[in-house]
């Protein structure tokens, strides 16, 4: 399709790949930003490929996608680990290369089933573009699922919305810029109100590990 | 219209944050609430146009839901009044279970977030457009994750972000079900505008690739369905629901499963447009019957009433996805069921409210005789009982049996046993639990005189229900008739009621 567009999506794998073995969360935090740079970028790229002309809806998209996910959030998570007393994930519940391995293993899935899927547009199947965000998704559940820190898990959320961002944004060119600017004002407030969470979590057990969020529970231990 | 019923307790809610009187705030509350509901009983009265290009209109089953909502919301904010002025006699609470002293979070944001979870309800119920109806149901959990701690706590925090984490996941997934959507509607047309308002979908839909829509059908299903609490994405909800306060669990079970179920809904529509209801079926039919299991099994050994009320939850939305899979008559008989559970379950958790301040335990094995301690929520309690598990004079016996016709009907012998035995569990669970703390000696506690303020509520949304399935008032015959036959997808008698 674009060079330009399958090079952003390289970057996204590699940046996915690098989350996984991160363990210092500021470090994290920068990794989601430049996901963001590169997703607030992205509909750009597909206009010069396309129409050679400014399209007033794209660069609005753009530049909210851009300030909401490349400024905001590093910004708000950020205030979070400097006021908190985590600074690093303490041991995620599994270890960190046999995440990265499946992170590898959840890479080749991603490719897999890109392949098996029939797209409408012969030009897209030959990109990157929805291996990317599947991984992306998974890259977003298995830090989620595997990681105990409330932050790490905020982290997880952002990278699966920005897999299923890459996705969104290169097939829902023609949704309209309300609706646009509607999915991203939620995820904004969503990771808005789970940053207060976090940080009442912090100030309740001086510690923001999920893992001793465990008394509600039906079954015995 | 649609968009004053919307904007109008977004408005009242952005007021709480500006008042500084306590009592004037909770006074707006109530009248925020009797406000929306005469704007609802008016929309009912005088169809309101669609708005914004179609994408806000009020079909059968919005309407329903809408109204189902208002009552609902009217009861808790006569509830919450005599609530918080309780709660906002101390400073520091102690803890009922554990004993330890915590804050409440401030008055004006459990207010201002209650009125925005009206208004976003709202929205969900007007919404005609797929990407609008996301927006809308995520903003329904964003707008109640403040609720559910007001006690600041270690639990509620972890309620509430079991809650945000496990809804906001699901939700996203959703979002990726509309993307899908985008991409099976964008095969071989040549036309680039592709829409998903549900007016053109009706049109654009029999076109699409069947591949894509089923993903996302799938997608749609597993993230609606985890706000909805089918099994096995239900875990955040019997936190939630026990931990968070009970005029708040009463709004998550009554209304907020409800406007999930609306998502589920509209996603069925879509697939049905597409041809590919022969794949819907299977896919609710399964998560039903397992919602049901999962409940029916957890239900058995509970030993908290507030996580009971909540696995009953899972049960009744398991029985209406169940119905809705059934399709036919059965799917009147969903819309009739989730009335009356949403009454019937509301009172219930408001009633449980006043049960956990006279006791101070949640737990059901140190409860005895209530209807001595308690006379008035006891005898109440007894009655919500005979509600939810469809005992007479409750209607909740006809929409079931309205669904097991169906699966007879339609020659699904197997599953209309399978039906009515876990029905028969569930029962037998529940009903150990409900008359072991309503029966036997009170002991040596004296029977407790209760505000009117705190049994109001719950006894009005029960004679709600009594009088729905005895009067059958006909506007709202009609407005079942009418959704079922949106609904049924079989063709024939779809929609024909007793």
């Amino acid at each position: 399709m674009n060079t330009l567009i399958d090079f952003s999506m390289m970057s996204l794998i590699l940046l996915n790949l690098v989350l996984l073995g991160a363990t210092r969360l500021i470090h994290s935090v920068r990794l989601v930003a430049v996901q963001g740079l590169i997703l607030g970028l992205l509909p750009l790229w597909g206009m010069v490929g396309a129409t050679h002309h400014l399209e007033i809806r794209l660069c609005a998209i753009s530049l909210a996608t851009l300030g909401v996910k490349c400024l905001l959030f590093p910004w708000l998570m950020q205030r979070i680990i400097r006021e908190g007393p985590t600074h690093r994930e303490v041991k995620p519940s599994i270890a960190l290369p046999t995440a990265l391995l499946t992170g590898i293993a959840a890479l080749a899935l991603a490719f897999w089933i890109s392949h098996k899927l029939v797209l409408p547009d012969p030009r897209l199947a030959e990109s990157l573009i929805i291996p990317a965000g599947f991984f992306g998704i998974f890259t977003g559940l298995l830090l989620i699922v595997t990681r105990r820190t409330a932050l790490s898990q905020v982290i997880g959320y952002v990278a699966l919305e920005n897999g299923i961002f890459a996705i969104g944004l290169v097939f829902a060119h023609e949704a309209p810029l309300l609706i646009e600017l509607g999915i991203l004002l939620d995820v904004f407030v969503a990771v808005f109100v789970m940053g207060v969470t976090v940080f009442h979590i912090n100030r309740d057990f001086d510690h923001m590990d999920t893992d001793r969020l465990t008394e509600l529970r039906d079954l015995p231990p | 219209m649609i968009s004053a019923l919307i904007l109008t307790p977004f408005c009242l809610g952005l007021l709480m944050f500006v008042l500084r009187s306590d009592a004037l705030r909770r006074g707006l509350l109530v009248g925020g609430a009797v406000l929306h509901l005469l704007l609802t009983l008016t929309c009912l009265r005088f169809p309101p146009l669609p708005e914004a290009q179609g994408w806000l209109a009020l079909d059968a089953p919005g309407m329903l839901f809408l109204a189902l909502s208002s009552i609902l919301f009217l009861a808790s904010a006569i509830y919450a009044f005599g609530y918080l002025r309780v709660e906002s006699h101390v400073l520091r609470h102690r803890d009922v279970e554990e004993g330890f002293l915590f804050d409440n979070e401030p008055e004006a944001v459990f207010c201002g977030c209650l009125l925005f979870f009206l208004s976003t309800m709202t929205l969900v119920s007007a919404s005609r457009h797929l990407g609008l109806l996301w927006v809308a149901i995520e903003a329904t959990t964003l707008a109640s994750a403040p609720l559910i701690c007001f006690h600041r706590h270690h639990r509620s925090l972890e309620a509430t972000w079991k809650y945000l984490l496990v809804c906001s996941v699901g939700i996203a997934l959703a979002l990726l079900g509309n993307f899908f959507l985008v991409i099976a509607l964008s095969f071989g047309k040549g036309v680039p505008l592709v829409s998903l308002s549900l007016a053109d979908l009706q049109n654009t839909l029999p076109g699409a690739n069947p591949a894509w829509l089923k993903a996302a059908y799938g997608c749609l299903v597993i993230g609606y369905g985890t706000k909805m609490g089918l099994a096995p994405m239900h875990t955040w909800l019997p936190d939630a629901h026990s931990e968070s306060p009970s005029l708040v669990s009463a709004l998550l079970s009554g209304a907020v499963l409800n406007t999930a179920f609306l998502g589920i809904l509209r996603a069925t529509q879509i697939c049905a447009w597409g041809g590919q209801i022969g794949f819907a079926r299977p896919v609710l039919l399964t998560f039903g019957l397992v919602s049901i299991l999962v409940a029916a099994v957890f239900l058995f050994s509970q030993s908290d009433y507030k996580r009971m009320l909540a696995y009953s939850s899972v049960e009744h939305m398991g029985i209406l996805v169940f119905g809705l899979g059934l399709g036919g008559s059965a799917v009147a008989g969903v819309f009739f069921h989730a009335i009356n559970h949403s009454l019937a379950k509301g009172a219930l958790f408001l009633l449980a409210g006043n049960i956990l301040v006279c006791t101070g335990t949640k737990s059901c094995r140190q409860i005895q005789g209530l209807l001595q301690r308690l006379p008035v929520s006891g005898a109440l309690w007894l009655l919500g009982f005979f509600a939810i598990t469809g005992l007479p004079p409750f209607g909740m016996f006809f929409s079931k049996l309205m669904i097991l016709k169906q699966a007879l009907a339609a020659g699904h012998l197997a599953l209309a046993i399978g039906f009515l035995l876990l029905m028969a569990i569930v029962f037998m669970g529940m009903s150990t639990i409900v008359l072991r703390m309503c029966l036997g000696s009170a002991g040596h506690h004296p029977p407790v005189t209760e505000r009117p303020g705190a049994v109001i509520p719950p006894l009005l949304l029960l004679l709600c229900a009594v009088g729905i399935a005895w009067v059958w008032p006909q506007p709202l015959r009609d407005l079942i008739v009418e959704a079922g036959r949106l609904l049924a997808f079989a063709g024939a008698n779809g929609g024909a009621l007793p």
